[in-house]
């Protein structure tokens, strides 16, 4: 019996996005495409996230990452945006924020853009179309670094 | 793929449609303003990511069809936005072509089909389009942590990169790095950090930069093998040794550089325990640490070409759809929703004061009984002691003249009349509050009304914006030369009128740009600039939403319509009718001016069926032109559908309901105003003749004795107008229309239902058709008439 246990079991898996002290890892969800931006709110949410702010493109995302810095634990950044792309918010957010952590959202193809991104300070990247595992695989491990 | 998508997710697909839809319509009209102006680089800008965004979220829909093709879309598309090529007309066309497709894609998955025309002719021509100009790598941008010192020297040839580390790094260029660490070292190690990657993860070129940004924290690197330009560009190397310069130990850098389907292997080594002999010999089985991804303990053996494993390619379709209700998605201004909570909040509190009026009613009455109770009892009293004192007179003990004085005694009916003071201050006071609260009530209904409407509403331009590429369409293959010019887009109106408008502006616009636009040469040869111009225009005319449709064409031949419709039977011959009238002839069924019937319009069908569905809008069209100068269209809808203004009207026992907008006047008139002309009822208004229709004939209803009036309601419009005679008119007021259930939608003259404050139905009379009816009963009249005329001759 001893080897079951080892295992952990689904039920008593503790949700990915919440600290140890039951406090929930905070999220601000950047895309211009409501879809890819409900997806990951619904992907992130199921493991106990908490997306406390969403934005549409890269203005508004370093806006809100101005207001609400102490509040987010991770941004996820869409490449391709509108108005300002996410490549420019991650590098304006990093200005601001040496420490900020950022998992860039990228489809098939960006692999310049990610690579730019990486070395500008991005703590990982997504590969649209977004799978659920690879979605919290990425972000857990960002997020967990030594908190 | 996606072990998170679920395909009965119907939220996030309708989310995705609504999305998908406004893409393709950004798509199009930015590379319409592409094709205007090549250098847009907005635009472009613009289309790139509409198709970029379209590509991701088939892909996550698993609309693998869409998702390849849009990328096939995007390559071309991204060419021009790296300025490789420049978008010429051929290039726009293909585009448009493939947007197209991509339209009908997402109509078929709607559908729940999979479209499944070949699409690889348009596959190839876009591909090759874009391989037109052979496109040039990108330069890595040179990051600020390494100096070009550090970078020279390993710009070597590419062709071993792909069979694993190679002996490009030299014996000495080891011992370089090892005098620099001793030179500049503060306790700090130099490892070769060596990495294998994982190339089946589906951007498995950029591992080399991300492992290296993730390195670039623990040190310094002095190197990496392929060097670091090589890492930037869009290739796979399965292995890459980083020189790394830390105080950290191997064992942890190899833990934190580990990434699980992106680093198969990770070693880290301090250099000094490297010899060239020993780098070249290298088994990669040594020291490895497997990453936590349980697929790397089979690939611990060398093999660059690991097993493309969970591929995120592998096309996996998603299983057909039943074609499900689509319920409407329509986005509403969070202000709006706002607006309308606070209309309900004060509704809610007018309801309270509805109560409170309700119980000060109450306790009137109640007083009003008390008092009624106590007048009852009083004339009780009152004619008890009046018939004691009658009798006393009788007696003689009482004159007359005191029981006068008794009866007459103020004391006693002031009192009565006092009782019902303070009743009737109270019921005062609560009837005017009543009024009050009325009025509001109305208000904020009214108001809410508005409100709710509101939120059907969307602007016009949501039509218009599909004209920019009909246009430009049309005039290639009409070889016309025209420029669409768009007014008013954000005029709102019911979104259920805006679905319905499209078909009716598009034979419009069909109409102006086959018969009304000219060829260019012809305008010239007219003094006409060469281009033609198409105007949409769309404004609010109280409560009704104008659109015009107009051009600088031909105009309409007043002369060659008289012709053609007396020709057709459409206008009995010698009749003098308006130019107006005349024009209004080409939306008869049947006609048709056009000499050669082409496929744009001209099928004879086209105006009449315009005419027929703006009519089923409630709405109206009107024709104005000018021979030579050009014509419009009017098209005059209600804001909404939902809601009418309606005159009510009794016939016999009915209440009918004539919608407002069509009615132009009532009048009341004596019987002897009434004359007969061709057997048929009419009177005069003005200098007109207008033929009356008596509703209760129509709908067969027995007719009421003659009246000393008649009211006729004059409704049509002013070119064509028809006198309907009811009984009496009853007022206007706001009707809800209902539809008709199916065994009655054949009625003639009947558009739909209302309910009345009463609760009784009343029915909605159908202007339009009635129009028509009268009109088919006159032609018919005629034709009776004539074969008359006809046998008289013979006789």
């Amino acid at each position: 019996m001893k080897g079951v246990s080892d295992i952990p079991g689904i039920a008593t898996k503790a949700p990915e996005g919440i600290r140890a002290d039951g406090s929930p890892f905070r999220v601000m969800v950047v895309d211009d495409s409501i879809f890819i931006a409900k997806q990951i709110g619904q992907i992130l949410t199921s493991e106990g996230f908490e997306v406390i702010a969403t934005a549409g493109d890269g203005e508004e995302a370093v806006k809100k990452y101005q207001e609400l810095q102490d509040k987010i634990d991770l941004v996820t950044m869409d490449i391709t945006m509108p108005k300002m792309d996410g490549v420019t918010a991650l590098e304006k957010i990093m200005e601001f924020d040496p420490n900020a952590k950022i998992v860039m959202i990228s489809a098939l193809g960006r692999q310049d853009l990610v690579k730019k991104s990486l070395l500008l300070g991005a703590k990982n990247y997504i590969v649209k179309p977004l799978d659920r595992k690879k979605v919290l695989e990425r972000v857990v491990s960002v997020v967990k670094v030594e908190v | 793929m996606s072990d998170y998508f679920d395909t009965g997710n119907d939220e996030l697909l309708k989310i995705f449609y609504l999305e998908a839809e406004q893409q393709v319509e950004k798509l199009e009209q930015n590379v319409l303003a592409m094709e205007e102006d090549p250098s847009d680089k907005e635009a472009i800008d613009e289309i790139f990511r509409a198709a970029h965004t379209i590509k991701g979220g088939a892909a996550t829909v698993q609309m693998s069809e869409l998702a390849e093709f849009t990328h096939a879309v995007e390559d071309l598309l991204d060419e021009i936005r790296a300025d490789k090529i420049i978008a010429t007309s051929e290039i726009v066309d293909a585009i448009l072509r493939g947007i197209d497709v991509v339209k009908a894609m997402l109509e078929e998955r709607k559908n729940g089909s999979i479209y499944n025309e070949d699409v690889s002719e348009l596959k190839s021509t876009l591909s090759r389009l874009a391989q037109k100009n052979t496109p040039k790598k990108t330069p890595a941008p040179t990051t600020p942590t390494l100096s070009s010192s550090t970078l020279q020297g390993s710009s070597t040839s590419m062709a071993q990169a792909n069979s694993g580390p190679s002996q490009q790094i030299t014996e000495h260029d080891l011992d370089e790095m090892r005098e620099q660490v001793r030179l500049t070292t503060n306790g700090e190690i130099a490892y070769r950090v060596r990495v294998e990657f994982d190339e089946s993860n589906p951007m498995n070129s950029v591992g080399g930069i991300q492992i290296f940004a993730v390195l670039k924290k623990m040190g310094q690197i002095l190197r990496t093998f392929p060097d670091f330009d090589s890492l930037y560009e869009d290739q796979f190397f399965p292995f890459v040794d980083y020189y790394l310069l830390s105080h950290l130990d191997p064992t942890h850098i190899e833990q934190k550089s580990a990434m699980s389907d992106v680093t198969l292997s990770i070693s880290a080594q301090n250099i000094d325990n490297l010899s060239f002999s020993n780098s070249a010999n290298q088994n990669f089985s040594e020291s490895v640490h497997a990453t936590e991804d349980l697929s790397t303990q089979e690939s611990l053996e060398v093999s660059p070409q690991s097993t493309p494993g969970n591929s995120n390619n592998s096309p996996k379709k998603a299983p057909p759809k039943k074609a499900s209700e689509q319920t409407q998605i329509i986005r509403v201004d969070s202000k709006r929703i706002d607006i309308l909570l606070n209309l309900v909040s004060e509704i809610v509190i007018t309801k309270g004061t509805f109560n409170q009026i309700s119980s000060q009613f109450n306790s009137a009455l109640n007083n009003f009984y008390a008092y009624r109770n106590y007048l009852n009892a009083q004339s009780k009293t009152f004619v008890e002691v009046f018939l004691e004192q009658l009798e006393r007179v009788q007696q003689g003990t009482l004159t007359l003249n005191d029981l006068r004085k008794f009866v007459t005694a103020p004391s006693h009916m002031n009192d009565l009349q006092t009782q019902f003071d303070g009743v009737e201050s109270e019921l005062k006071s609560s009837m005017t509050k009543f009024r009050a609260i009325t009025t509001d009530l109305a208000r904020t209904t009214g108001e809410l009304h508005n409100a709710v409407l509101k939120i059907r509403m969307v602007p016009v331009d949501q039509v218009f914006q599909r004209f920019p590429r009909l246009v430009r369409d049309l005039a290639k293959n009409l070889h016309k030369n025209v420029r669409l010019e768009i007014i008013g887009g954000e005029t709102e109106m019911d979104k259920i009128v805006t679905e319905e408008l499209f078909d009716p502006l598009m034979h419009c616009v069909r109409n102006s740009m086959d018969h009304g636009l000219e060829t260019p040469e012809i305008r010239l040869a007219a003094g006409k600039p060469e281009q033609g111009t198409l105007t949409l225009r769309a404004s609010n005319q109280g409560n009704m939403v104008v659109i015009e449709i107009s051009d600088d064409g031909a105009g309409i031949n007043v002369d060659a319509v008289k012709a053609k419709a007396m020709e057709r039977g459409i206008l009995a011959p010698g009749k003098i009718i308006s130019n107006q009238e005349a024009f209004h002839l080409i939306m008869e069924p049947g006609f048709s001016t056009a000499k050669q019937i082409t496929d744009i319009s001209g099928r004879g069908v086209g105006l009449d069926v315009v005419k027929k569905s703006i009519e089923k809008l409630n709405g109206e069209i009107t024709i104005w032109s000018e021979y030579g100068k050009g014509s419009t269209f009017t098209i005059k809808l209600p804001l909404t559908l939902a809601i009418i203004q309606g005159l009510m009207v009794r016939v016999a026992d009915s209440i009918y309901v004539i919608p407002i907008t069509s009615v132009l006047e009532s009048f009341r008139v004596k019987p002897e105003v009434i004359m007969y002309l061709d057997g048929y009822e009419v009177f005069n208004v003005r200098e007109d003749v207008v033929s009356i229709l008596r509703l209760s004939k129509l709908f067969q209803l027995p007719s009421k004795k003659e009246n000393d009036y008649h009211f006729i309601v004059v409704v049509g419009t002013e070119e064509k107008k028809i006198g309907l005679m009811v009984d009496s008119l009853i007022g206007e007021e706001d009707v809800v229309i209902k539809p008709l259930r199916d065994q009655y939608t054949s009625t003639p003259g009947v558009a739909g239902a209302t309910i009345l404050g009463d609760g009784s139905v009343s029915l909605i009379v159908d202007v339009g058709q009635l129009l028509t009816l009268g009109l088919n009963q006159e032609i018919k009249e005629r034709e009776v008439a004539q074969d008359q005329d006809t046998t008289l001759e013979e006789i």
